[in-house]
């Protein structure tokens, strides 16, 4: 039987969001003014021009202007300013 | 919104370290779980807010991450139950107070009873607590509908009722205006009896046999109109009976006999001026008085005045004063004028007109004389009136059956 809406059978295994488990990084970038990580491993640099991520298997940096750390928890962080570049870095 | 509301109840800290950002810092407290907010970073130091129960996990991580650091705030509720641990009594007195005006609004304080007249109020109030409703009674466990009944079954005379519960009072609404003669809600059979000797004036049938006719001297108790209706077959033999309630309005002509007289000479009342007041506490029905006032006077007046504290015109308290005033008097022996005694008996003698015309009596002719005779004032005559003289009355079937036969 397929549904209306999808392709997929819905008999299929459902599809998991990979960062549901904590195996990967989620990203949120919300204009260029905010920027949400989960998911993360440290921070590795911080200041205003530049702030490093270190990620499972990869490192974020994020240069821009102003930029600071709104909140930090043990998941997620929330970093706030003008962004101007997020790059991956392969570790 | 929520999430500070959270925070608030467990309470956060401002956090100020001496360095800049400290990742390390930082990374420790991420593995930790330690949340962070709120950073900001100024030339020389970096503050943060943390959970106010992450203090002390703090302390080891930053001798760890080799930061000093120091608490610039602490908010929350348990910091300001902290800071007002003195003003704490404070709060469990409201508390308290708060509790103990809702146990109080369970229950009735306050009875008001307005227009009774034949009756007065101490005797409703007497029915009342025969019911085991008084003062202090349990508001869920009195249904007023069955109280209305109950009322009326006991004061058979009072036309209408009605009974409301308003914050902690019991309203009572009577009306003896409204006579029996307009009770149309009689459903079993009855007839219509004569409360009083008179002379029938009109007489309107509704339903049942007239027994009386206009004209007719009727006495007191006579059957006016029946309940009883025969139906008659062509031979005028009774083919079949009928019993219902009898409705009528029927009218008579009645003469009542006023006498009244008083002395010309009597005492008056002379007030000295001299007062003395002292008060009396109640508190959930009991009384106490804190001192006795010394009345030493030999005739006095006692007035009583009781206040009830209330919030509001029905959210009466359980506790109140009563405020006792004596005021002394003399008696000096004074006597009325021929023209102020005869004044006074004309105003007796319209008052008591007054009361029988809003009992809905019609006064036909009123021949009192008023005369004054060897020192006293007597008012006395016939006043012949015009007013409803039938009122329902039940019987028994199974007795006017045996009638018939």
């Amino acid at each position: 039987m397929k549904s209306l809406f999808s392709n997929s059978c819905i008999y299929d295994n459902p599809q998991i969001c990979p960062d549901v488990n904590r195996n990967s990084t989620k990203v949120t970038i919300h204009g260029n003014k905010c920027i949400l990580i989960e998911n993360f491993r440290c921070v590795l640099n911080v200041s205003k021009e530049e702030v490093t991520i270190k990620a499972k298997k990869y490192m974020i940096s994020i240069t821009g202007r102003s930029l600071t750390i709104d909140y930090y928890t043990s998941y997620e962080i929330k970093i706030s300013g003008t962004i101007l570049k997020v790059e991956y870095i392969d570790i | 919104m929520i999430g500070f509301f959270l925070k608030y109840l467990t309470g956060f800290a401002k956090i100020e370290v001496s360095s800049g950002i400290n990742t390390r810092l930082l990374n420790l407290m991420k593995n930790r779980k330690i949340d962070v907010w709120g950073i900001s970073e100024n030339p020389d130091t970096c503050t943060f807010f943390i959970n106010r129960k992450d203090i002390n996990e703090l302390e080891k991580i930053a001798e760890k991450a080799d930061v000093e650091y120091k608490i610039q705030k602490e908010y929350g509720l348990p910091v300001n139950i902290k800071k007002n641990k003195k003003r704490f009594s404070l709060l469990i007195g409201i508390i308290i107070f708060g509790i103990l005006i809702y146990m109080e609004s369970l229950f009735i304080w306050n009875i008001s009873i307005a227009g009774e007249d034949d009756y007065t109020k101490d005797e409703i109030l007497q029915a009342l607590s025969d019911m085991d409703i008084s003062y202090g009674s349990y508001k869920k466990e009195i249904d007023t509908v069955e109280l209305e009944r109950l009322l009326r079954e006991h004061f058979s005379e009072l036309a209408w009722i009605s009974c409301s519960i308003r914050g902690t009072s019991l309203y009572i609404d009577v009306k003896e205006t409204l006579d029996v003669f307009t009770d149309t809600s009689l459903t079993v059979p009855s007839n219509i009896i004569a409360v009083k000797d008179c002379s029938i004036y009109s007489i309107v049938t509704s339903e049942g046999t007239p027994v009386a006719k206009i004209g007719d001297d009727v006495k007191k108790g006579d059957i006016l109109v029946s309940g009883t209706v025969n139906l008659y077959d062509d031979n005028a033999e009774i083919m079949d009976t009928h019993y219902v309630p009898a409705k009528a309005e029927i009218k008579g002509i009645t003469e009542t006999i006023y006498d009244e007289e008083f002395s010309l000479t009597y005492y008056k009342k002379e007030y000295s001026g001299n007062n003395k007041t002292d008060y009396t506490f109640s508190i959930f029905g009991y009384e106490f008085k804190p001192y006795n006032a010394k009345v030493q006077y030999d005739l006095y007046d006692t007035v009583t005045d009781e206040n009830r504290v209330h919030i509001g015109d029905s959210f009466y308290m359980p506790f109140g004063f009563i405020k006792n005033s004596f005021r002394e008097y003399s008696l000096v022996m004074a006597e009325y004028s021929e023209d102020e005694a005869v004044q006074i008996a004309g105003d007796r003698l319209n008052t008591y007109i007054c009361e029988l015309q809003e009992k809905g009596v019609q006064i036909l002719e009123n021949n009192v004389k008023i005369s004054v005779v060897d020192g006293k004032c007597i008012a006395k005559g016939k006043i012949r009136t015009l007013e409803n003289i039938g009122i329902s009355k039940e019987f028994d079937i199974r007795k006017e059956d045996s009638v018939v036969e």
